[in-house]
């Protein structure tokens, strides 16, 4: 089994217990090998923290869905010139992130949202809870981008900070520090804002 | 909200998001890469080597311990000690730059010198004016009372040089308002040469124990304990007397400006030399007169006991006629001596009547000499003992009863009481090859 999946707690019922990400590098050989099994196990895992990766760049689902789409097109193009360094995740996020980068130079999105945008944005319309669309607007509205990285990544994909350091390439410390920052500001201002 | 109630309102809005199916995404076509553009580069992972990080926080360790030291070095750590004796024994300690660390009362007298004044952080100099202006105030030092110890001890011997001679300026300018003229004895030692635990034993500056020890190498008989007690005064009249070569403490007392100890002694040598013949000879008439000379026993004596010595000295000298009569010839050489110390210029008077004292502190034969004088004049003879006994008391120290004891201790056997005090300790003659200090201009 080249491509396997640690579940940590897959007997626990716990809707909010993370399965922990295991990927083993040959997968994109076999990606590579045009084995469509891999690939689509690679896709299943790491979707959601692509795209999430992806929002807390862009802050725009549909840029974000783009950005998922191109950075798996790349991998499958690249996946022969991989060079095993023992962090996979790493350079699937490396190709969202320059990817990502890439679309907001195309696009001349330099400076963040408006809010006015943000609360009138559809995109987000599939989030039926309120309060749930209205932590993820504050977060990109009043979040850095290494923040909101940093608190999406371990949020939906149940990454440690140890892990979204070395996938970012952050120190251990910076993580923290902006992890606790970020969630301070959101909290902050979801008090403002009433949310309980 | 708390941080799981925004991290699970996060989650939940994310995982509603709608997904690409798997097959619109197999269904891309894609260009197979030749190698990779600038989206695909992987990029190096920082790896980081613990050898590296370890030297790294060692280095920092360093460099935050070596910072620390340096500042400790330049402004906590003492550098220079300086001591300061007139009786008063002060020891005063300094860091690198000259500033105040604390100053130190090495006995009772010098706590009433220093008082609760804070000296801290002040400038050497301005401290050495304040001691020096309350010695006088407090009347330790003046015109007749000149003679102070000054000792440095630093690692480095230069600057141990220069700081002694800043002391002496600066003790020579502080002194000068009062128009006195100070013969300062100076010296620096090196941390060797330093034995503070001896010295605190004694309750004595580092200094003043490096005086005695070499006022005890040029006589053996002398004891530490004794020489503790007197004053540097004191000890500089007992050096002359035994002709002591203290050249090495009066370097900077004969340059330009400065009373030339060589050629105007503060103190009547000749005086000494007169007093250690005649003593010479009172031994030789009276090797069997024990009880006499005892002067610790003769303290425990009441009158009455006085009275039944004197009147067995005076049939002893009855039957020794020949003794008496060498007795009256050198008393009246005595008294003829006596006149002359009366007519003494203004110095001479001033340590007439304290060293007719000392002179009994130091020789019990002496004493024994003016007493038997008195005793002649004197009508009341039951008075004179007590009444001798009272100005001891008074003119060595208040705090001092031994001080009227004997400081040379004979060790010829003419019957003399040998002391053998407690604590008292012989100072090793070989002890003093570390001297620092090659200054002999005296």
């Amino acid at each position: 089994m080249l491509l396997f999946i640690m579940v940590t707690g897959e007997d626990n019922p716990n809707p909010y217990k993370y399965k922990k990400i295991e990927i083993d590098e040959a997968v994109f050989h076999k990606i590579a090998d045009n084995d469509m099994e891999a690939f689509g196990e690679l896709y299943q895992i790491t979707q959601k923290s692509v795209y999430s990766f992806a929002l807390s760049i862009l802050k725009n689902h549909e840029d974000a869905m783009d950005v998922l789409q191109e950075t798996y097109i790349k991998i499958r193009g690249a996946a022969h010139l991989y060079r095993p360094m023992g962090k996979p995740l790493a350079w699937v996020f490396t190709i969202t992130r320059n990817l990502a980068m890439s679309k907001i130079r195309t696009r001349g999105r330099t400076s963040p949202i408006p809010e006015e945008v943000m609360e009138d944005d559809l995109a987000f319309s599939y989030v039926t809870d309120k309060d749930d669309k209205l932590v993820l607007q504050a977060s990109l509205k009043i979040l850095d981008t290494e923040e909101r990285m940093i608190i999406l990544l371990h949020a939906i994909s149940g990454f440690k900070h140890r892990e979204i350091a070395d996938n970012l390439g952050l120190s251990l410390g910076t993580v923290l520090s902006k992890y606790h920052r970020g969630l301070n500001k959101l909290r902050k201002y979801l008090k403002e804002q009433e949310v309980q | 909200m708390d941080r799981a109630g925004i991290e699970k309102a996060l989650r939940n809005a994310v995982n509603l998001a709608p997904e690409i199916p798997f097959d619109q995404i197999a269904a891309q076509s894609f260009i197979r890469m030749q190698e990779h553009d600038y989206i695909t580069r992987q990029e190096p992972i920082k790896r980081v080597n613990p050898v590296r990080q370890l030297s790294f926080a060692a280095a920092m360790c360093l460099v935050i311990f070596l910072t620390v030291s340096g500042w400790y070095v330049r402004n906590k750590a003492v550098d220079s000690i300086i001591t300061l004796d007139v009786n008063p024994s002060i020891e005063i300690l300094t860091n690198r730059k000259d500033e105040i660390l604390s100053v130190k009362a090495m006995n009772p007298d010098a706590q009433r010198i220093i008082g609760d004044k804070d000296y801290s952080h002040t400038r050497l100099n301005d401290t050495i004016s304040m001691i020096i202006n309350s010695l006088v105030e407090n009347k330790y030092v003046n015109r007749e009372k000149n003679a102070i110890l000054l000792t440095v001890t630093n690692k480095n011997n230069r600057k141990a040089d220069d700081l002694l001679t800043d002391m002496n300026i600066a003790i020579r300018d502080s002194l000068s308002v009062n128009n006195i003229e100070p013969l300062i004895l100076s010296k620096t030692m090196n941390t060797k040469e330093a034995n503070d635990k001896l010295a605190k034993k004694y309750d004595i500056s580092r200094g003043k124990l490096q005086l005695i020890k070499d006022m005890i190498d040029f006589n053996h008989n002398l004891s530490l304990g004794k020489l503790a007690k007197l004053s540097v005064e004191q000890l500089l009249i007992l050096a002359r007397e035994n002709n002591m070569d203290l050249s090495k403490y009066l370097k900077r007392n004969g340059g330009e400006g400065m009373p030339s100890v060589t050629e105007k002694p503060d103190y009547d040598i000749e005086k000494f030399k007169n007093k250690t013949s005649n003593d010479a000879n009172e031994k030789s008439e009276r090797k069997d007169n024990n009880d006499v000379k005892n002067r610790d026993s003769r303290k425990e004596l009441d009158e009455k006991d006085h009275s039944k010595i004197r009147k067995q000295e005076d049939r002893d000298n009855e039957d020794d006629s020949k003794n008496k009569d060498n007795k009256k010839e050198k008393q009246k050489n005595k008294n003829k001596n006596i006149e002359i110390k009366n007519a003494e210029t203004e110095e001479t008077d001033m340590y007439s009547e304290k060293e007719e004292t000392k002179e009994a502190d130091m020789y019990p034969e002496n004493a024994e000499t003016n007493e038997i004088e008195k005793e002649s004049k004197d009508t009341d003879n039951k008075n004179t003992l007590t009444s001798r006994d009272e100005d001891n008391s008074g003119s060595i120290g208040e705090d001092d009863e031994d001080s009227s004891d004997s400081i040379i201790i004979e060790n010829d056997a003419d019957g003399y009481n040998h002391e053998d005090l407690e604590g008292d300790t012989k100072i090793d003659q070989g002890k003093d090859s570390n001297e620092s200090d090659t200054h002999h201009n005296y």
